[in-house]
């Protein structure tokens, strides 16, 4: 009688090993020929994953940080500002690649960036509100600047680099969901800096820049995009959710970026010009994958 | 002057520190024929067809080997392996285009090794039944009871904790004794 309701069925199993020494042989060989036949890219795609996620971000953190610097460079109060949205930036990324890429099994051990990402929405909220109460004049442009880029520049990076590690996660953890938080986050985030009360954002600019600055996210966000894929170690030819989170990941890399550099806060302009490339990107990228997964799922069935 | 004696053989860990030290391809040898078979017959207990879980142990390895600089050197080989290999399994089953529960139609493609006469049928109905659990309760139940794995390295595996795992174990054999007639 079997009292322990974890204790296995009393069955009979034909649990024999079944792989000849020849079979194991044919086999270790066909592995051994696929690892002598990497070429370059693949021998990236066994960096480790801290390394391979500086890869990603980096190009658009620096390229962030560069057109800030040109921008800003002649006026000392600036160069103040650009340390601002570098602290929090370097120690944001350095917090996610220490708590993502180690060898953790438990989703709810991954999922702390998140849930810090989650925690610094209402950080946001209550500082801003604090901001426009304590004024006793409306504040000016640059001290709303000063308060929004840091925090934006952090509250993306974070997220960005929690996106990069788990598109780039080492094939012992189960992928999460990211893709949707990311989509999510630059709209949400451009809500949120739109909605603002009048006093904080006043400049606007012609309809013409939203397309200007839609053009340079959507460029960054492609190049971080295509260096996420070319970086995964899983087939992600075979997995349109996770092409979608690298689009997505692309997106919420070109909004950082744009919206470092670009002084225009109204609600048009911060949802067409800086959010929408990272839903655009994740479309036609989810498209084409589906597509071709269809295809090949065609060319498989047999006939 | 008596023999010395035999040197122990070196663990897995030791063995994939060389590998991942000194790329020793013999200590990788080593390990694959230590593991190769455990894991076919994982991938056979989840209702694969013999020739697609070959590939997937091949996949599996191949996987070992690009993500050896992930390996905490400090950390055990054998969760780290089923890990993967459970992934690969689930990466399978997201590409053929359908949940691991419907796994019941890959054993039109089953070929026994042994004669039908011998243990077959109830192989059969017990996969059958395997097949009816949900994915989460059937990885837990073949690493636990096939496999011979203890909880807490189930849940390095599944990405949950022990008690998780406990339940899926507890509400699978209930599942499966009751399909199989089988009382506790």
């Amino acid at each position: 009688m079997n009292d322990d309701p974890l204790k296995p069925l009393d069955l009979p199993l034909d649990d024999s090993p079944r792989l000849s020494p020849d079979a194991l042989d044919r086999l270790l060989g066909g592995v051994e020929a696929q690892v002598a036949r990497r070429g370059p890219l693949d021998r990236l795609r066994e960096r480790s994953t801290p390394s391979r996620v500086l890869l990603v971000v980096l190009p658009a953190l620096l390229l962030g940080l560069w057109l800030v610097r040109t921008s800003h460079a002649a006026d000392p109060a600036e160069s103040a500002l650009i340390r601002r949205i570098c602290t929090p930036t370097v120690l944001s990324c350095l917090l996610l690649l220490a708590l993502w890429t180690r060898d953790r099994a438990m989703w709810t051990q991954r999922s702390l960036p998140s849930m810090l990402f989650n925690l610094m929405i209402p950080f946001v909220l209550l500082t801003n509100a604090w901001f426009i109460l304590s004024a006793e004049t409306p504040p000016s442009m640059g001290e709303a600047w000063q308060l929004r880029t840091p925090i934006g520049a952090a509250l993306l990076t974070l997220l960005g680099a929690a996106a990069a590690a788990d598109l780039l996660r080492p094939m012992h953890l189960r992928p999460g969901r990211l893709g949707p938080a990311l989509l999510a986050a630059p709209l949400g985030l451009g809500l949120l800096i739109g909605l603002q009360p009048d006093e904080l954002w006043h400049i606007d600019a012609p309809a013409a820049l939203h397309g200007h600055c839609l053009e340079v996210a959507t460029l960054v966000g492609a190049l971080t995009t295509g260096l996420a894929l070319l970086l995964a170690r899983e087939d992600v030819r075979r997995a349109p959710e996770r092409v979608i989170a690298a689009g997505a990941l692309g997106g919420a890399a070109g909004f950082f970026v744009v919206h470092l550099t670009c002084p225009v806060n109204t609600l048009s302009h911060v949802l067409i010009g800086h959010a929408s490339s990272g839903p655009l990107i994740a479309a036609a990228l989810g498209l084409l994958a589906w597509g071709s997964l269809a295809f090949e799922r065609r060319g498989a069935r047999p006939a | 002057m008596p023999p010395a004696p035999p040197a122990a053989d070196p663990s897995d860990e030791q063995l994939f520190r060389r590998y991942v030290q000194s790329e020793d391809r013999l200590a990788f040898g080593v390990l694959f024929r230590r593991y190769a078979d455990r894991v076919l017959h994982v991938f056979r207990r989840s209702g694969l067809a013999e020739s697609i879980a070959e590939e997937l142990v091949q996949q599996t390895f191949l996987h070992v080997h690009r993500a050896r600089n992930d390996f905490r050197l400090d950390g055990r080989f054998r969760p780290w392996l089923f890990a993967i290999a459970m992934n690969v399994r689930r990466e399978h089953f997201r590409w053929r285009g359908r949940r691991p529960e419907d796994a019941v139609e890959d054993m039109t493609g089953f070929e026994p090794s042994v004669p039908p006469s011998v243990s077959t049928a109830p192989e059969r109905l017990l996969r059958r039944a395997l097949d009816e659990l949900s994915d989460d309760q059937r990885e837990v139940i073949v690493l636990h009871w096939f496999e011979d794995l203890p909880f807490d390295e189930i849940g390095q595996i599944v990405g949950a904790s022990t008690s998780a795992v406990k339940v899926r174990a507890h509400r699978g054999y209930e599942r499966l004794r009751k399909s199989l007639g089988v009382s506790a």
